[in-house]
């Protein structure tokens, strides 16, 4: 062998050396980025308009970046909170911030989003970064609390408070007002009370405005009063708002016919009517006699309503929308009313349809609002914040191929200025494009979606995955969504219906699952095919499924009712069998379960009940209370005779992984060999590494089941 | 000091803005930073030597050439001239520059490039030039008439290279403003812009990392790709109004419309963009016919407004980073040339073609030195009329001149024999045709109407004006007003032909206009709103629009039965 040929030789080899050491793939790395924490997802204008804040991840640090608005100039940093390790993983899990806003044009305030085992503080610092100073933190809230169960001397223990964070007080953006927030009462043990302080943000002083007992969420108001409580008892399945009329003894009582009239009869909350006819605060104006609410009774989707409580009236104010609803069914955050921060008046109602909206109040807003769409045509565009003179607006483009850009619009220059991206590193030109769709079924349901269109589609016309996502009760997704982009990338035309059962269209369209079951979602399925087939270029003979959660229930549903549709299906983490799913747990120890030894044999003795788990028995009342069952996968699996892929990413003893092994062992005894995917490590499914491979495999499952040329695709049969 | 030598050739020198036809790249004139404030001067008078090389002239293509340069210098500039416009037509499609526009190009020695004239500068000193301003000139200049351009250039022939010879930015932004149907103006924004920053002798051109905006914003992307930039949505970017109106005059709005115009077109000329340069010149030969739509756009690029913006911001770090070398394109062969000695005829109707074309530039900025110019004008052109020259090109320079000197009674006739020999000078036949419109309705009061007899002297130059080209706006402007007065409806043949000329001048307010009164003259109510309302998309001043909304809004309403 000569030189040359050993030059050439040790160069290829070095050029595939990365290769096989496992470096990531195009693909791989295409998901990764995809996945990657974003940036600006936290993001403040400040009030003059000259500087933005936002967040950004950086060497396994979460950064708070402030930059000028209206020339380049250098970005100063800050180091907010650092990403924490994740068991078993080489990956890091970002840290958040749950709170980013501006005191003054120079001072900043922000909080971390706290962590599983610890509270986190307030922080406010200037924008160079000069006198840093912790607001509050978790011990400055700490109160000690006596248990003395019956027949045993009293033990007195200090409980740290969980810190919300209100918002600034009304006019006075110098004071932060927050809440300690108080614990479910446990029996034995004295109350630990929700306490409202109000901070001064530059000398860090704290007053205590008001303290109370009572249990539950309460509901901002601009005044930062505790005037509005929902309450939820520890053993009870009926929540109720209660508000606290001051000069009457200065006392909390139901918020009922009595003190309310008459429209809040439905304002009491049971698991039945959760998902039903009712009503609900959502938090009062400047004017303390004016409270906001929800309510769907008497229509199909919730509208926004506002109810004089000294007249115990409704007033003429009223936001609907006919095919979506204005207001989750939990109230609180995220709260659907915006107000000026300056005048503390209601300005807008967002909405959260096929994209977010605002309903705008303000005549300005809402002729802005026209104005900036006609600039971004084919995006959503959300007008975030502004400045004290509103000269200055911070807008969020998103939709179609773009995960989100974030502009401010510089009114007296007509000039917009892009300031920041969600993710730069990912390329327009990179991303698959994205649309909406809206249709009424022949049996008359109004349904709406997403499609995302593959960029260089392997075959043409190219498959249509139809991903039922998480299924029902979800509610409706964001235009740009990671995972159809990387389904996209595999090939597929990627359709996500929000389906009959999702939660923010309406009364009847999220009852319709109740009542007729599983067929629903997968009709409408069908009907979104039928749909797309009629607008767009579709090879009907490989159509696939896919889903989470209980979308990956439906997934498989799906390929049993219709084996002649779909050709194969993936299903993540799916409960296989609803029914056993939502049964309660065998054993609960309750709170006691984290008390120390010596607190241990009290517990023995006189352990509590376990509380009430209100979201599981909305979930129970919801999907086994209707007339229609839900049918078990594993009841049928003699009807699933195409391939399917079972993604697992939990622990092997979960019950949710047993229905799976379950299921294949079925399978496999019928001759058909399923592929589960038992993630090696449950705690980092959802990182990006970890993503990027199981994709990997849902990519090969697909290469084999749907793209094979060599298998001979069945007649095409038409859908009616 | 006025020279009393054989001939005057009279050189203006100017501020550096003034429009060059072509430039050396080492340019003889100190910067104005050097220098200070540059100052007009007026024209300068230039004897000729009395032993110089004798004139001689090339044709070649479009361009005449007359030039006092040796054989070889003069070869090898033509050749050179040849090949920059060619290499310029591998930047821009030869479609989209303005064709058929004669050029007459001058050469002479550098050697015989005088000083500025002392009266004149003594002159100048008494009145508006300080006497302690330095005193520089730039002797190359370009003067335009309606459907010609001449060139005047000095060369060092002892230190010629052909390699330091450039297209003038002002020259192929004068060649894409002439293009007919005319172009958008972001497009030739984008394309000037572009061009004044690239590298032009690099074949194919290479154009250097782009200045956006200024030179912090370009070092702040550059530091920071992830920084600030200011970007105009699509339909802003390529509006008519983009930098027009109340609400769209701001500084940094027309700074930052320009500024994305030039990556528009950097990106889709970037070789690294497959399919862009395709789609950039299938979109500017529609919207230079249509109006700009997102329908269009979407239509050549295969994404909409969003995804443009969005790419732009992309890409942007990218410009103001990296040069771009241009993909080559497929170029014709050079024009075959041979170099002759000129003609008596051809060295004065050339000259005099110049000498004529300073009349007006001296008018507006020296016109105290005006009869100086006049006369030298004519005295050069009768150094071949008076040997009884009547070659119609001679005749057609003629009377211009006399028109451009102010004696329209002298310049009738002789625009009439021009015409009679069939020149090929569009501009002859208009102002044959508005000397005569002006003395039909001299005396006539505004209402009154002709019959088509009384029209036909007028009319029937610009019909041949019609034929020629390049075309001209003024010509088809004529015809309209001469038919909008005539008390006959214009023949249905005729006005369709009007109705074809449309789409080349769509920018023109008026235009439109004119043609849908004729239209609403000829009973035909729709076509005349079909006319406005595409014309409508066009127009860029805000009140022009709305009153062309109103009259939109009129036509839409039921005529008034009487």
């Amino acid at each position: 062998m000569s030189r040359r040929h050993l030059i050439f030789l040790l160069l290829l080899a070095g050029a595939c050396l990365p290769f096989a050491r496992g470096a990531p793939t195009p693909f791989e790395k295409f998901v990764t980025n995809l996945y990657r924490p974003w940036q600006a997802e936290q993001v403040a204008l400040s009030p003059d308009g000259e500087h933005l804040a936002y967040t950004r991840h950086e060497a396994g640090n979460l950064v708070i970046e402030i930059m000028t608005v209206s020339r380049p100039a250098p970005k100063f940093k800050i180091i907010a909170d650092d990403d924490q390790p994740v068991l078993f993983a080489k990956e890091l899990r970002p840290a958040y911030l749950r709170f980013l806003a501006w005191a003054s044009p120079t001072r900043l305030v922000f909080a971390p989003v706290p962590k599983a085992d610890a509270l986190t503080s307030i922080t406010a610092v200037n924008r160079d970064g000069t006198a840093p100073m912790t607001l509050a933190a978790p011990d400055d809230f700490a109160v000690t609390v006596t248990f003395a169960p019956p027949g045993v001397g009293g033990r007195e223990r200090l409980t740290q408070r969980s810190i919300h964070i209100v918002g600034f007080a009304p006019g006075h953006r110098e004071t932060l007002l927050i809440h300690a927030l108080g614990t479910a009462p446990m029996p034995y043990a004295t109350d630990v009370p929700t306490t409202l302080v109000a901070i001064d943000v530059t000398t860090g002083k704290k007053t205590e405005l008001a303290e109370e007992t009572n249990y539950g969420r309460y509901l901002p108001h601009p005044g930062g009063n505790l005037h509005l409580l929902y309450s939820q008892p520890r053993y009870a399945t009926t929540r109720i708002f209660e508000l606290k009329k001051p000069g009457f003894w200065d006392r909390w009582i139901t918020l009922d016919e009595a003190w309310g009239g008459p429209l809040t009869k439905a304002f009491k909350v049971t698991p039945e009517n959760y998902h039903g006819e009712r009503a609900f605060p959502l938090g009062f104006d400047v004017d303390p006699d004016l409270l906001y609410y929800a309510s769907n009774v008497g229509r199909d989707t919730y509208g926004i309503y506002a109810l004089d409580v000294r007249k115990k009236q409704r007033t003429p104010f009223a936001v609907e929308e006919p095919h979506v609803d204005l207001a989750l069914p939990e109230p609180g955050d995220p709260s659907p009313l915006v107000f000026d921060p300056i005048t503390s008046q209601l300005v807008g109602v967002r909405g959260v349809g096929v994209a977010p909206f605002t309903r705008w109040i303000d005549p300005e807003f809402a002729t802005l609002q026209q104005d900036l769409e006609k600039k971004f045509p084919q995006r959503t565009v959300e007008l975030l914040q502004w400045d004290d003179a509103r000269r200055r607006l911070l807008l969020r483009v998103t939709g179609g191929i773009e995960p989100g850009r974030y502009h401010v619009f510089q009114r007296p220059e007509n000039v917009m200025v892009e300031v920041l991206r969600s993710a730069p590193w990912l390329r327009n030109a990179d991303l698959h494009r994205g649309t909406t769709f809206a249709f009424d079924t022949p049996g008359g349901a109004h349904l709406t979606g997403y499609l995302t269109f593959p960029s260089k589609p392997r075959i043409n016309p190219p498959p249509l995955l139809i991903d039922f996502s998480d299924g029902v009760m979800g509610s409706a997704q964001p235009g740009f969504h990671r995972q159809a982009q990387v389904l996209a990338e595999l090939g597929f035309i990627v359709a996500r219906v929000n389906h009959r059962g999702m939660s923010g269209f309406g009364l009847a369209h999220r009852n319709a699952f109740r009542d007729g079951g599983d067929r629903v979602p997968v009709d409408d399925a069908l009907a979104a095919i039928n749909w797309i087939a009629g607008h767009h270029a579709i090879d009907r003979k490989r159509m696939a499924t896919f889903g989470r959660g209980l979308g990956g229930y439906l997934a498989l549903r799906a390929l049993q009712l219709e084996p002649d549709v779909f050709r194969c299906a993936v299903a993540i983490d799916a409960p296989l069998a609803p029914a056993l799913w939502l049964m309660p747990p065998l054993e609960d120890l309750g709170p006691g379960s984290q008390a120390d030894a010596a607190d241990y044999k009290i517990l023995l003795s006189s352990r509590p009940p376990p509380p009430i788990d209100f979201a599981q028995e909305v979930r129970r009342a919801f999907l086994l209370g209707g007339s229609a069952k839900l049918t078990s996968v594993l009841s049928h699996v003699e009807t699933l005779t195409k391939p399917v892929m079972l993604i697992v990413n939990r622990p092997e003893d979960d019950p949710i992984a047993l229905q799976n092994a379950f299921l294949r062992a079925k399978l496999s005894r019928q001759g058909l060999d399923p592929e589960l995917l038992q993630t090696a490590n449950p705690f980092a499914a959802d990182l990006p590494l970890e993503r990027a491979k199981t994709f990997r495999r849902i990519g090969e499952f697909f290469n084999l089941n749907l793209y094979d040329y060599g298998v001979k695709v069945g007649p095409t049969k038409e859908i009616k | 000091m006025i020279s009393t030598a054989q001939f005057l050739l009279l050189c203006i020198t100017t501020a550096l803005a003034l429009p060059l036809g072509l430039r050396a790249a080492t340019p003889t004139t100190p910067s104005p930073a050097a220098s200070g404030p540059v100052v007009a001067l007026p024209p300068m008078i230039v004897a000729e030597p009395f032993k110089a090389q004798p004139w001689l002239y090339v044709a070649a293509g479009d361009t005449e050439f007359l030039s006092r340069c040796s054989k070889s210098i003069t070869r090898d500039f033509v050749t050179t001239q040849l090949e920059i416009h060619r290499a310029l037509r591998g930047f821009v499609p030869p479609e989209f520059l303005a064709t058929s526009v004669p050029l007459i190009v001058l050469v002479l020695p550098m050697s015989s490039m005088p000083g500025p004239d002392d009266a004149v500068l003594r002159n100048l000193r008494q009145g508006r030039l300080a006497e302690s301003a330095n005193v520089h000139f730039l002797p190359n200049q370009r003067l335009e008439d309606h459907d010609m351009t001449a060139v005047f250039n000095f060369l060092d022939e002892s230190n010629f290279s052909g390699e330091r010879l450039i297209v003038a930015e002002d020259f192929f932004e004068a060649l894409l403003l002439r293009r007919t149907p005319m172009l958008p103006a972001w497009l030739i924004e984008g394309l000037v812009r572009i061009y004044d920053h690239a590298y032009k002798h690099a074949v194919p051109m290479v154009l250097p990392p782009l200045i956006w905006l200024s030179f912090d914003e370009s070092m702040g992307l550059q530091r920071d790709p992830e920084g600030r930039r200011p970007l105009l949505p699509g339909n802003e970017l390529f509006a008519p109004d983009a930098v027009i109106g109340p609400d769209h005059t701001h500084a940094v709005r027309r700074q930052v419309w320009s500024a994305q115009c030039a990556l528009f077109v950097r990106w889709a000329l970037d070789p690294a963009q497959p399919g862009a340069r395709t789609a950039l010149w299938r979109l500017a030969e529609r919207v230079s016919r249509e109006p700009m739509t997102e329908t269009i756009f979407a239509e050549s690029f295969g994404f909409g407004y969003s995804d443009l913006r969005d790419r732009l911001s992309d890409y942007l770090p990218t410009a103001v980073k990296a040069s771009v070398k241009l993909a080559p394109a497929e170029l014709p062969p050079l024009p075959r040339f041979e170099i002759k000695t000129a003609t008596v005829a051809q060295v004065a109707r050339l000259r005099g073609e110049w000498e004529r074309l300073e009349i007006p530039f001296v008018r507006q900025h020296h016109p105290e030195f005006l009869p100086r110019y006049i006369a030298q004008a004519r005295l050069t052109l009768r150094r071949a009329t008076s040997r009884g020259e009547r070659d119609p090109q001679l005749l057609a320079t003629v009377a211009l001149c006399e028109l451009d000197a102010g004696d329209p009674a002298a310049a009738l006739p002789l625009l009439e024999a021009a015409g009679a020999a069939n020149v090929v000078r569009p501009r002859v036949y208009f102002e044959t045709a508005r000397l005569r419109w002006e003395a039909l309705t001299r005396n006539a009061p505004p209402e009154k109407i002709f019959t088509v007899a009384e029209l036909q002297p007028v009319l029937a130059p610009l019909q041949t004006a019609r034929t020629q080209f390049p075309p001209l706006p003024e010509v088809f402007l004529l015809t309209f007003d001469a038919w909008l007065r005539c008390e006959q409806r214009i023949p249905a043949a005729e006005l369709e032909k009007l109705v074809a000329a449309v789409p080349l001048f769509r920018r023109y307010a008026g235009f439109g206009l004119r043609v849908a009164l004729l239209q609403l003259k000829n009973g035909r109510r729709a076509e005349a709103a079909a006319v406005l309302s595409s014309g409508l998309e066009f127009l860029a001043d805000p009140t022009t629009r709305a009153r062309r909304r109103k009259l939109l809004a009129a036509l839409a309403a039921p005529p008034l039965v009487p």
